[in-house]
């Protein structure tokens, strides 16, 4: 049986644009992770909620190559 | 077109039904979508003579053509109509989620004809397109009902809404559409269209795919446009010097071509509150009304008042609209200022702040952010809402109004009580506010003061000085939607080198800002090439900030060409904006809009002239020059209208009959 | 190796074609650029001189189709 993935977001590129939010069919992300990239105040995208289906949507439609799908689920 | 998704919604709202429309693949090779969609539309579907608060008119929702295909900063919507504020063509651009939404449920655009006789919404997923009672959302403001209808749709997708406020139910002529608590489509009086049809919002909740030719290309150009942006970064607490910055572009007696790549680096820090300080001092910015030079408009205390390292100390969080790595909004934190109710709001654009600030001779920045979100909130436009209060204050300054026909309203310069009380008046139609809410010609029609007025064929104009830039003249009285800052001027034209991708587009010059600049057909191709850039943006949903950073750090022809699959050159995308906007002429001619009767207010063209200032003696002539820009469109050079050889050579008659 | 100079106000635009394009022979650094246009190291570094939108050192080396650029002052919406 497949081991289902989960996105792991890894924010040192991330520019919040939120691509992955608007890809997510489930509602699963949303850009709440509070944080400061540099020293700029950014919201950050994270899973919120226990929707994810594990489509990998999100990791695909990331233009900055921020997410990878991992069989480990950080909750 | 393989980015879009080929099809639109048609929603009657007199008889409640929902039909989907397949758009021939000719259209979308010819105008895109967007604005060009709409455009089509609406001129080959809008009967002549429409009553614009009536059934006949339509009210679009466009999307753009690389919306949602992995481009950044594509992530615009278009609201157009048959505007009932000028009686001409209607248009509204905003950022924010709703457009990758409007995709997403499968459609490229959403037209409303009709008139619902109860209030509604629309709600749209995979599965159905439907209209719901409205009932318990009519008469909530456009934030508190938005949040609402996100409650009421949560469990799945993150639904997208677009929404009316109580301006835009009161049929507002200067209401807007809003959109993310805080971003709105404002201009044309959009908001009154989507009133008169009883549409309280539109809640999007789809998830289907949008396909892109060449994702990986598309990924790449997006890739690096991000790593650049990302790596911007400004020193902390620079925004004073804005000021002086200011000073500097007003003492330059020409216009400069600049360099657009590094433009991030203002809206990344500050946004668009950065340009208040520069424009208080370059004379970017129109102060008392239009009516006076920096030095007697408060010069450096008002611009300081305004330094956006104020509103950077409260920003809680930046705001990026979907795609955009820029993040030039943010999210503010109003609770430390007793003077407003308001704990929360999206921070206020340049134009509202310009608006209600120096435009009102206020220098209480506290009062503005109230303002700010008072009209998130009604859905009202700050551009022509503060128009309208500063000629209402000018008129009462000068005896033309008495304080029993203000309802005891002291409209004095600088009294920002008495600006939020008026705000609020005109937001619920009370009182002396009735008179204001359908903005300033309309007001001025009633009480006199046209003098004061300062409209341009009924739109009120952006906070852009035309006596600072004789190009911004030609586009704010020459375009189909008049009034506009938005469309071309040339500070944005000297950033973007269109030459590097247009044959005919001239090379940015240094000229004159005043009288002594001759017309030249070399300044009607300018205007011409910055106006099809534009309309060619807002084809493919993109982003306003993008143009500005120039063809060369946002390669729009390679994402085109990447999204949609195709190997076009500049010259073939320039002519779809030239396709785009002539259909929009067309609609003001058919519908009875006569271009050749639009006329800059003599403030606006310095008659007579400030007497200090960076602005002090200029005067503009524009006549000739608009004349040369409607020659270069091949329009009549009179009249404006479209000539039968141009619309056929632009295979725009072909067009209208698919 | 052409490349495109987008100057500061008060440089020397004698060099430049009428699009703002220089020819510079293959090799040049934003050094060699700025000499053209006759702006000073140190103006260049105050305005934040970048090629293709990034900031860089003025010993980078330039590629046909370069854009050097200065940070200027544009106006918002």
């Amino acid at each position: 049986m497949a081991v289902k993935k989960y996105p792991h977001f890894h924010y040192d590129n991330c520019v919040s644009c939120g691509i992955c939010v608007q890809a997510c069919p489930v509602g699963a992300i949303d850009l709440t992770r509070r944080g400061k990239s540099g020293k700029y105040k950014n919201n950050f995208p994270e899973i919120v909620n226990d929707r994810c289906i594990g489509c990998s949507m999100c990791a695909t439609s990331c233009p900055m190559d921020c997410i990878n799908m991992t069989a480990d689920y950080e909750g | 077109m393989i980015s879009c998704m080929g099809k639109v919604l048609r929603v009657d709202l007199t008889t409640g039904t929902t039909t989907v429309e397949k758009i021939p693949d000719e259209v979308y090779e010819a105008v895109l979508s967007g604005k060009g969609l709409g455009a089509w539309y609406l001129y080959k579907n809008i009967p002549a003579g429409a009553d614009p608060l009536g059934p006949d008119n339509i009210l679009g929702f466009c999307s753009g053509a690389l919306t949602g295909t992995g481009a950044m900063m594509t992530g615009r919507w278009t609201v157009v109509c048959k505007s009932p504020l000028t009686g001409g063509w209607g248009d509204a651009n905003c950022g924010g989620y709703l457009s990758p939404a409007i995709k997403q449920c499968g459609y490229d655009a959403i037209f409303f004809s009709g008139i619902s006789d109860k209030p509604v919404y629309l709600y749209c997923d995979n599965k159905k397109a439907e209209l719901r009672d409205a009932s318990e959302y009519w008469g909530v403001d456009a934030v508190d009902a938005e949040n609402m209808l996100r409650e009421a749709h949560s469990g799945g997708k993150i639904p997208r809404i677009a929404v009316i406020g109580r301006a835009g139910e009161n049929l507002s002529l200067i209401s807007g559409i809003c959109n993310e608590g805080g971003r709105i489509a404002a201009r044309s009086g959009v908001g009154a269209v989507m009133g008169s049809k009883k549409l309280k919002a539109i809640v999007l909740a789809g998830s289907k795919p949008i396909k892109c030719a060449d994702h990986a290309k598309v990924k790449a150009l997006s890739k690096e446009l991000g790593r650049k942006i990302h790596k911007i970064s400004v020193p902390k607490g620079l925004g004073g010097s804005l000021a002086i910055g200011g000073i500097g572009m007003g003492k330059s007696p020409v216009t400069l071509p600049l360099d657009g790549s590094l433009t991030p680096m203002l809206f990344k820090e500050w946004g668009t509150p950065s340009n208040t300080p520069m424009a208080v001092m370059s004379g970017d910015g129109p102060l008392k009304n239009w009516g006076v030079g920096t030095p007697e408009g408060g010069g450096l205390k008002m611009a300081l008042a305004y330094n956006p390292e104020k509103i950077n100390k409260i920003e809680e969080v930046k705001y990026h609209c979907y795609s955009c790595p820029l993040g030039c909004g943010g999210r503010l934190d109003l609770s430390d200022i007793a003077s407003t109710e308001f704990y929360d709001t999206h921070k206020p654009e340049y134009e509202t702040l310009q608006a209600f600030g120096p435009l009102a001779m206020n220098s209480d920045l506290n009062s503005v952010l109230h303002i700010n979100e008072l009209l998130n909130r009604a859905g009202m436009d700050s551009i022509s809402a503060g128009n309208t209060v500063c000629w209402a204050i000018e008129c009462y300054e000068n005896g033309i109004l008495t304080k029993e026909q203000t309802d005891g309203l002291e409209l004095t310069w600088g009294n920002y009580e008495a600006e939020i009380a008026l705000v609020n008046k005109m937001i619920n139609r009370d009182g002396f506010g009735n008179d204001l809410a359908d903005g300033v010609k309309r007001a001025s029609e009633k009480y006199g003061g046209k003098e004061f007025a300062m409209h341009v064929g009924g739109q009120e104009p952006g906070m852009h000085d035309t006596r600072n830039d004789p190009q911004l003249a030609i586009h704010m009285a020459a375009e189909p939607a008049p009034g506009k800052h938005t469309i071309g001027m040339s500070i944005q034209y000297g950033a973007m080198s269109l030459c590097d991708i247009c044959s005919w587009a001239p090379p940015a010059t240094m000229h004159s800002k005043g009288e002594d600049l001759e017309p030249t057909d070399t300044m009607a191709y300018i205007s011409k090439a910055n106006a099809c850039y534009s309309m060619l943006f807002d084809g493919i949903g993109g982003c306003y900030y993008a143009e500005m950073m120039g063809v060369h750090m946002y390669k729009t022809v390679d994402f085109i060409n990447a999204a949609a699959g195709w190997d076009y050159d500049g010259d073939h995308y320039m002519e779809i904006g030239a396709r785009i906007q002539t259909i929009r002429q067309m609609f003001n001619v058919k519908h009875g809009y006569a271009p050749a009767d639009v006329k800059l207010p003599k403030r606006m063209l310095g008659k007579p002239p400030l007497s200090s200032g960076p602005l002090k003696n200029v005067t503009l002539k524009t006549e000739e020059q608009i004349a040369l820009h409607w020659k270069a469109f091949g329009w009549d050079e009179k009249t404006g209208e479209p000539l039968p050889e141009t619309v056929e050579s632009l295979g725009i008659g072909k067009l209208m009959e698919v | 190796m052409k490349v495109k100079i987008i100057p500061p106000a008060g440089s020397d635009r004698s060099a430049l074609d009428a699009r703002s394009w220089a020819e510079l022979p293959e090799g040049s650094t934003v050094a060699d650029a700025l000499k053209i246009i006759k702006c000073s190291p140190a103006k260049a570094r105050l305005l934040l001189v970048s090629v293709n939108g990034e900031r860089t050192p003025l010993s980078r080396k330039l590629h046909d189709g370069d854009v050097v650029g200065f940070f200027s002052l544009v106006s918002g919406g």
